[in-house]
């Protein structure tokens, strides 16, 4: 392993991570404006999860409350705060908390009822394209601070180059915006090491967390380590160190007192009848029930999948070069515990010395590894690919960062002209190190759930390998486009194998008038097309596939060579009611 | 020291080339229909029509339009399906390697075909195998019966009879957690007041009726304990009778049926519990001689005589635009269970 080493003392500028706060506030805001333009513009073509419907709703009941309160209360009237009015409002998808919900609601509000620019489903997800938004800028900042600007470029560029991730960004479900709070948590605890204000922030910010998502609590975990870690170099360093132990108590005291408050002030439903309603939170969650997961050709359901799934899922859903690049900045932060380190009294080298941008690369590796342990854990439920452990992504974007920094600076010490152009030198290194993924993402645009890396062989060898090609139940724009451009203007079709999701993902296309025909999503029985969604984690696929093989198949929609769904025509006639056209 | 620096910059190049050439590389170009027809042509002169057809890789789509008479199966099977079978065919494209699940299935025929492999593979005992209920569900002609009232259970779909009364009441093959793993089975669960009832009509018998029955797991942690009843009847005669166990895992039954030996006669299969909750009852079996007479299910249908083939019957060929028969037509009672909300 010691011959991977780049040698850290190889920096052509010693501090060159602080240019000046007009290039940060100029780079921040280019970089901000790309990611808004480009999750903007790609908003459209990412298909509907079964969980828009949950949440989308959900949030526009939330800011109907909070509307409803705000206006009552300039006027004096505090009704909206009684318990009927509250329970009603805060009832629908209760057994999850309330943030990334408002933030949905707050797109819909503004983007929707407010300037009637989008469609309802798109607009609510604009709350969660904020939450990327806020999620890139956090990226960007503790990178730049850590490693320079060169890191933060990068990291912020890898996270929306992560395929999985870039989908979450643009749907209506909690996991990308838990995975901004938990990261928002550590980069709180972070900067508290060194400013006091932020000591009081990490315990609000840490309510924030576990008002988005059950991930939130389980972000103590790894702080606790790292400080352990902090406290035993503290030990060894003494006044070296540059911090004293009781800051890390104040950091955990201030989680410990101020977060409940938030939680409970965020979320109203649990405002009335408070410990029933939080033992049912609870309860629901430590009694989940299972969900199907495909796992190198078995499926699992209960029990659940074993340990090492998401480790696996983790490793073939990430393009290769950042894999390798995060990998890399990973194994460097945990050489911060290897035994000479934790054991040498004398100052440490420049970069490892105690809260320098090896240990901050170690906080994030430890914060990386528990976002997935936690969910490898025997008991806990596996599914839907690397969807429950998104928090781990936007960490390991900036270990990805801090590999490049360690890269550039490695090449800027031995060529002298990588050295003399290190701007252009440093991006166009950046852009070919991005460059493969971006390719391949484009491939598989806009399925990124079905975005396998090179070492599974794409989407094909993942589906050869019995991975998941594809989960969510997504009803892609594809489809919707199909039935609008060739499809017949009025008729009755229907989805296998899990036709429910598809009856309540629909009708959200037709309300904001994407799907102009008259397409209405029955039970097969009375379907005149059928389209049979390639998926094998349903234990009746083959049953369903050679039952509907035999009618005729009007369409295969594939990426990059692999088959996601087809249509088929149940009805005599069915398929000569339009002329289809081949995809 | 110097030179060590490199490596992970020489991994990152090397990643970097290996990459690139990935995502710019083109797609395979499909396998052709004459391909396909040429293989087809080659398993419907060797096999039989009950024969399931795996295809490797898994995205070879074109597959799906041919093999009309046969249980397809792209990629690896779904929780060892293909293990139920006495006969497999393995398909193989673009260089595909052969699977590492064939366990102790013994290679008995290869041929190649333009860019495809043709490859069959038996089971150890498939030569004693006179017949296998589980891939001759087809066969089967499903009843309840309560006193004088009869009511026939005709609607056939994915492999399974559907019973008017209730969706769950049905017969046909499904895939089950049983002690931990999930298995393929043929599921008979028992409505409380009436038998549920399947008949293989006119099967010549051998030496054994050979099986195992369970409830599948989620029974076992259930509420309702009660047993549920599993007979077996030949031509009317019971020859076994038994109970389901509130425990986990298969039992085994064995019957000597060579007094029959030779004789073509009704085996019956029935069910019936007192109180149907949770009663998640399956069972397995197949009819097995030890001498060498011509198998009603192996690969010599053509030899066996009149009756059933013992194995899924071929589904008649059909033009493009044509539905299927309306007895296979993929009718569903109700909506899928939807066990995907997720939090």
């Amino acid at each position: 392993m010691k011959g991977l080493a780049i040698n850290l003392r190889q920096r052509e500028v010693p501090d060159q991570r602080k240019p000046g706060r007009l290039a940060y506030a100029l780079i921040g805001f280019l970089l901000l404006s790309l990611a808004l333009l480009i999750l903007v513009s790609t908003l459209d073509d990412m298909g509907l999860t079964d969980d828009d419907d949950f949440y989308v709703p959900a949030g526009i009941d939330y800011i109907k409350w909070v509307r409803d309160a705000a206006k009552g209360a300039v006027k004096g009237d505090f009704s909206a705060f009684s318990k009927a009015k509250v329970e009603r409002r805060w009832r629908n998808n209760h057994e999850h908390p309330a943030v990334a919900k408002l933030a949905i609601g707050f797109g819909w509000l503004v983007f929707y009822d407010g300037l009637g620019w989008l469609g309802q489903i798109d607009a609510g997800r604009m709350g969660i394209i904020l939450f990327s938004l806020f999620l890139l800028y956090l990226v960007f900042r503790l990178s730049w601070e850590s490693f320079g600007p060169y890191a933060a470029v990068f990291s912020v560029l890898a996270l929306l180059g992560m395929p999985r991730t870039f989908f979450h960004m643009h749907v209506g479900t909690l996991d990308l915006a838990t995975a901004t709070t938990v990261f928002w948590v550590v980069y709180a605890a972070w900067r508290a090491e060194r400013r006091r204000a932020w000591v009081v922030w990490t315990g609000v910010v840490f309510g924030v967390a576990l008002c988005t998502k059950l991930n939130g609590p389980f972000v103590v975990f790894p702080l606790v380590a790292y400080w352990l870690y902090r406290w035993w170099r503290i030990a060894l360093l003494g006044p070296a160190a540059g911090i004293g132990v009781r800051r890390f108590f104040a950091i955990g005291g201030s989680m410990a007192l101020l977060s409940f408050p938030v939680f409970f002030a965020l979320w109203p439903w649990i405002w009335h009848n408070s410990l029933d309603k939080l033992w049912d939170y609870f309860n629901f969650h430590f009694h989940h029930y299972g969900i199907k997961l495909l796992y190198l050709g078995s499926i699992y359901d209960t029990p659940f999948a074993p340990w090492h799934a998401p480790f696996v899922y983790l490793l073939f859903t990430v393009p290769l070069l950042l894999l390798l690049l995060g990998g890399f900045g990973f194994w460097r932060g945990l050489r911060q515990l290897r035994p000479e380190n934790l054991t040498s009294k004398s100052a440490p080298p420049i970069g490892e010395e105690p809260g320098g941008e090896a240990d901050v690369a170690l906080l994030m590796a430890i914060n990386a590894f528990f976002a997935v342990a936690i969910v490898a854990f025997p008991n806990n439920p596996k599914y839907g690919g690397v969807k429950l452990f998104q928090p781990f992504f936007p960490f390991f974007a900036v270990l990805a960062g801090y590999g490049f920094e360690l890269l550039r600076r490695h090449l800027a010490g031995n060529w002298s002209l990588f050295k003399r152009t290190a701007v252009l030198s440093g991006a166009v290194l950046g852009v070919l190190l991005l460059l493969p993924g971006a390719l391949a993402m484009g491939r598989v645009y806009p399925y990124m759930l079905s975005y396998y890396n090179e070492l599974a062989g794409g989407p094909r060898g993942a589906a050869e390998m019995g991975l998941e090609r594809q989960y969510y139940d997504m009803c892609y724009r594809s489809m919707i486009d199909y039935w609008n451009e060739n499809g017949p203007k009025r008729a009755t079709i229907s989805y296998e194998p899990n036709v429910g999701e598809y009856q309540r993902t629909y009708p959200w296309y037709k309300r904001d008038h994407k799907l102009t025909a008259h397409i209405r999503v029955s039970r097969p029985k009375d379907a005149e097309f059928m389209v049979l969604t390639h998926e094998r984690r349903w234990e009746h696929y083959f049953p369903l596939l050679n039952a509907y093989r035999r009618y005729p198949e009007l369409h295969t929609k594939t990426v990059w060579g692999l088959p996601l769904y087809t249509i088929y025509a149940l009805k005599p006639g069915a398929e000569k009611r339009k002329p289809t056209k081949s995809h | 020291m110097r030179r060590r620096g490199w490596i992970f910059p020489g991994l990152l190049g090397l990643a970097f080339l290996f990459s690139l050439g990935s995502v710019l590389w083109p797609d395979p170009v499909p396998v052709d229909d004459a391909a396909w027809g040429a293989a087809e042509s080659i398993i419907a002169e060797q096999g039989s029509s009950g024969d399931m057809v795996i295809v490797h890789p898994v995205w070879e789509h074109g597959a799906t339009r041919h093999f009309q008479k046969h249980v397809l199966v792209l990629g690896r099977p779904n929780v060892d399906s293909h293990l139920s079978y006495p006969y497999v065919w393995l398909v193989l494209a673009h260089g595909a390697s052969t699977p590492g699940y064939m366990g102790d299935f013994e290679l008995g025929f290869e041929k190649t075909v333009g860019p495809l492999r043709v490859l069959r593979y038996a089971r150890p005992d498939a030569a004693d195998v006179r017949y296998d209920f589980f891939v001759s569900v087809e066969d089967a002609k499903v009843e309840l019966q309560r006193g004088k009232d009869v009511q026939p259970c005709n609607e056939f779909r994915l492999m399974r009879y559907y019973c008017p009364r209730r969706d769950w009441n049905y017969f046909g093959q499904r895939a089950v957690f049983i002690q931990g793993e999930m298995q393929n089975v043929l599921w008979m669960h028992p409505l409380r007041g009436w038998t549920t009832r399947a008949r293989y009509r006119n099967l010549r018998l051998s030496d054994r009726l050979m099986g195992r029955y369970a409830l599948a797991d989620p029974a076992i942690d259930a509420n309702n304990k009660t047993p549920v009843r599993f007979r077996i009847l030949i031509n009317g005669r019971q020859v076994g009778d038994y109970h389901s166990e509130q425990k986990k895992g298969w039992q085994p039954f064995d019957i000597d049926t060579s007094r029959f030996k030779g004789s073509r006669m009704d085996v019956v299969f029935e069910v019936t519990a007192a109180k149907d909750g949770m009663r998640h009852f399956c069972w397995l079996a197949q009819l097995r001689g030890d001498d060498d007479a011509a198998s009603e299910s192996g690969a010599s249908d053509a030899a066996s005589e009149s009756g059933p083939t013992g194995r899924i019957q071929a589904t008649p060929d059909r033009t493009p635009a044509t539905p299927a028969p309306s007895r296979h037509k993929p009718q569903r009672k109700t909506i899928p269970k939807r066990d995907e909300v997720r939090p």
